[in-house]
């Protein structure tokens, strides 16, 4: 994979004496699509309000497919499709307006825009009435729309998925995934862990302004913590056979045992192929566990 | 900068076909009442005439921007034009696009789909701006019209024409533009279209009633050149005095508004 799609350095933002961003410093390769996770007012908005030039970086640069936001911002944005968190449109204008109006601001002609109309069940019939009287699912979709209507290189998506519902979420995943297999990148901010679990190739955690952690989203859950259940054909006399460095939180009956495993699972291969298991069941941590215990809280 | 102008203008499109109705209907009216009161009266009656018509008080002279004449459609037309209702509907449609234009789309979150396009700061403001004078230019129009329909159909209207009528209607257009542009230099400023709304409309408020106590109290009198409002006396401009030094200071009003909020607007944070 090509570098660079992203390129953020050392990034601070400042409100006075609140520091939202604090030396944020990331990369988002082309064609990946990168999940930037954290609660809310973890810094994530402002982050991409910072790439996007909606606001100016108190220190730090950022660069879009090689073009410096603070110098080239226009070149930026003609690269860019991007949906805002807490989505709204022009109340008075038909939802055909809104896309008719930020269709035409953009330099590229919006060529995907009917068919993703139709993908998102948003009828001619929807789009002729005012955007008051609109849900909030259908907003989000107009906004899904608006920002890929003129198959944008890039994607900046802050909170894609509110107010959609299981099917729309679905049918978005899957226009992401094409997005990603066309060569498109996505930059995507989100608090919903399963929607960045479901789409991500790599994951960024923000937590007060700081990025804590950044990898791929499979390493991010695959290395870490795996739920454990071994079932055994008869009693285990010595339970300090599976006493191995990376197990915890141990709990057992004789036949029945769990434990929480950390590191490689080489040894615990190993070591149960030494027992009679009748069943052994690995469940890897969801990404949800694992924000949770990079944020250290409780659910 | 056009395409922003035009949905500008189409988000307040109705309230401005009804302001322009609403000029054109009151100039008309007020060109009608002061006919019918006074158009007929013989020369003599017009002389006996109480003295309250003839010599005003000071305070209603003030009121209506510094002289008011009930007995000649100049003084009509200047009444019409400074009365504290035209300046309400002028002002409304100067307001209508520039105080909230941009601190409306901040607060609405509409300005980051905009300005997430390679369209640039100062193309927005600039589209916001051309909606604000477009804005006052439709209102304008409308009181215009009211005014030639009275030229066709008042008694005593007919004694003025089109070359006298230019003259003032600029100098109106000028003010609220002028007016129009601070309330787009306080929007740039602002995320709360009605903090925006509130502050440009109070400056307003204070610069008229700067202008009003300066025409008033004798020892104050130089602030009035502190006020616009000073800069357009209807009646100035109707009877053919020269207007240049007036219509230069209200367009570079408009102007220093327009690039402090073109300044600041492009240096702002967009944050709601």
């Amino acid at each position: 994979m090509a570098a660079g799609a992203i390129e953020i350095q050392d990034l601070v933002k400042r409100y006075g004496r609140k520091t939202a961003v604090d030396e944020v410093s990331l990369s988002v390769r082309e064609g990946e699509t990168f999940g930037y996770l954290g609660p809310n007012g973890a810094g994530k908005t402002t982050t991409l309000r910072c790439v996007l030039g909606l606001i100016a970086p108190t220190a730090g640069t950022i660069s879009v497919m090689g073009h410096d936001v603070r110098k080239e911002l226009k070149a930026v944005l003609s690269l860019v499709g991007y949906l805002p968190g807490e989505f709204t449109l022009w109340p008075q204008l038909t939802g055909e307006e809104c896309l008719e109006y930020l269709g035409s601001l953009h330099p590229r002609p919006p060529v995907r825009r009917g068919e993703l109309c139709d993908r998102f069940e948003l009828s001619k019939a929807d789009l002729k009435r005012q955007v008051r009287l609109y849900s909030r699912g259908m907003k989000q979709k107009v906004g899904i729309i608006q920002a890929f209507q003129h198959r944008p290189p890039l994607a900046i998506m802050d909170e894609p998925t509110e107010g959609l519902d299981p099917l729309m979420k679905e049918r978005f995943v899957a226009l992401l995934a094409e997005h990603r297999s066309g060569g498109g990148t996505t930059f995507l901010s989100s608090h919903i862990l399963s929607e960045v679990e479901e789409t991500a190739d790599r994951v960024g955690v923000i937590r007060a302004g700081r990025l804590v952690r950044v990898g791929a989203a499979d390493d991010l859950t695959g290395e870490r913590v795996r739920h454990c259940t071994v079932v055994l054909k008869e009693p285990l006399s010595d339970p300090t056979r599976l006493s191995l460095p990376g197990v915890s939180a141990f709990d057992g009956d004789g036949t029945r045992f769990r434990f929480e495993y950390r590191g490689d699972m080489q040894p615990l291969i190993q070591a149960l192929a030494t027992l009679p298991v009748q069943e052994f069941l690995a469940e890897p941590e969801s990404l949800a566990e694992a924000f949770f215990e990079v944020y250290g809280g409780g659910r | 900068m056009l395409r922003v102008l035009r949905q500008s203008v189409g988000q307040v499109g109705r309230s401005m076909v009804f302001l322009m109705l609403g000029a054109a209907a009151f100039h008309y009216l007020v060109l009608l009442a002061s006919s019918a009161f006074l158009g007929d009266a013989p020369r003599a009656a017009l002389e006996n005439a109480p003295k309250f018509f003839s010599q005003p008080p000071e305070a209603i002279e003030a009121f209506l921007g510094g002289s008011v004449d009930f007995f000649t459609p100049t003084g009509w037309v200047a009444s019409a034009m400074t009365h504290p209702i035209t300046l309400a509907i002028f002002t409304g449609a100067a307001l209508s696009v520039a105080a909230g234009a941009v601190a409306a789309e901040v607060e609405r979150g509409t300005v980051d789909l905009v300005l997430a396009r390679p369209v640039g700061r100062v193309r927005f403001l600039l589209g916001k701006a051309a909606a604000t004078a477009t804005a006052v230019t439709a209102a304008e129009a409308g009181a215009l019209a009211g005014v030639l329909l009275a030229t066709l159909t008042v008694k005593r209207m007919d004694e003025l024409t089109m070359a006298d009528l230019w003259r003032p209607f600029l100098g109106s257009w000028l003010l609220f533009v002028s007016l129009g542009m601070v309330g787009l230099l306080l929007s740039a400023r602002s995320s709360l279209r009605s903090r925006a709304i509130g502050m440009t409309v109070a400056i307003i408020v204070v610069w008229y009633f700067v202008n009003f106590i300066a025409l008033l109290i004798n020892e104050v009198s130089g602030a009035r050149y502190a006020s616009p409002f000073h800069y357009f006396r209807a009646a100035d401009f109707l009877s053919g005095k020269p207007i240049a030094v007036d219509a230069v200071a209200l367009a570079g009003l408009a102007g220093v508004a327009l690039a402090a909020a073109l300044w600041w607007f492009s240096r702002r944070d967009l944050t709601r």
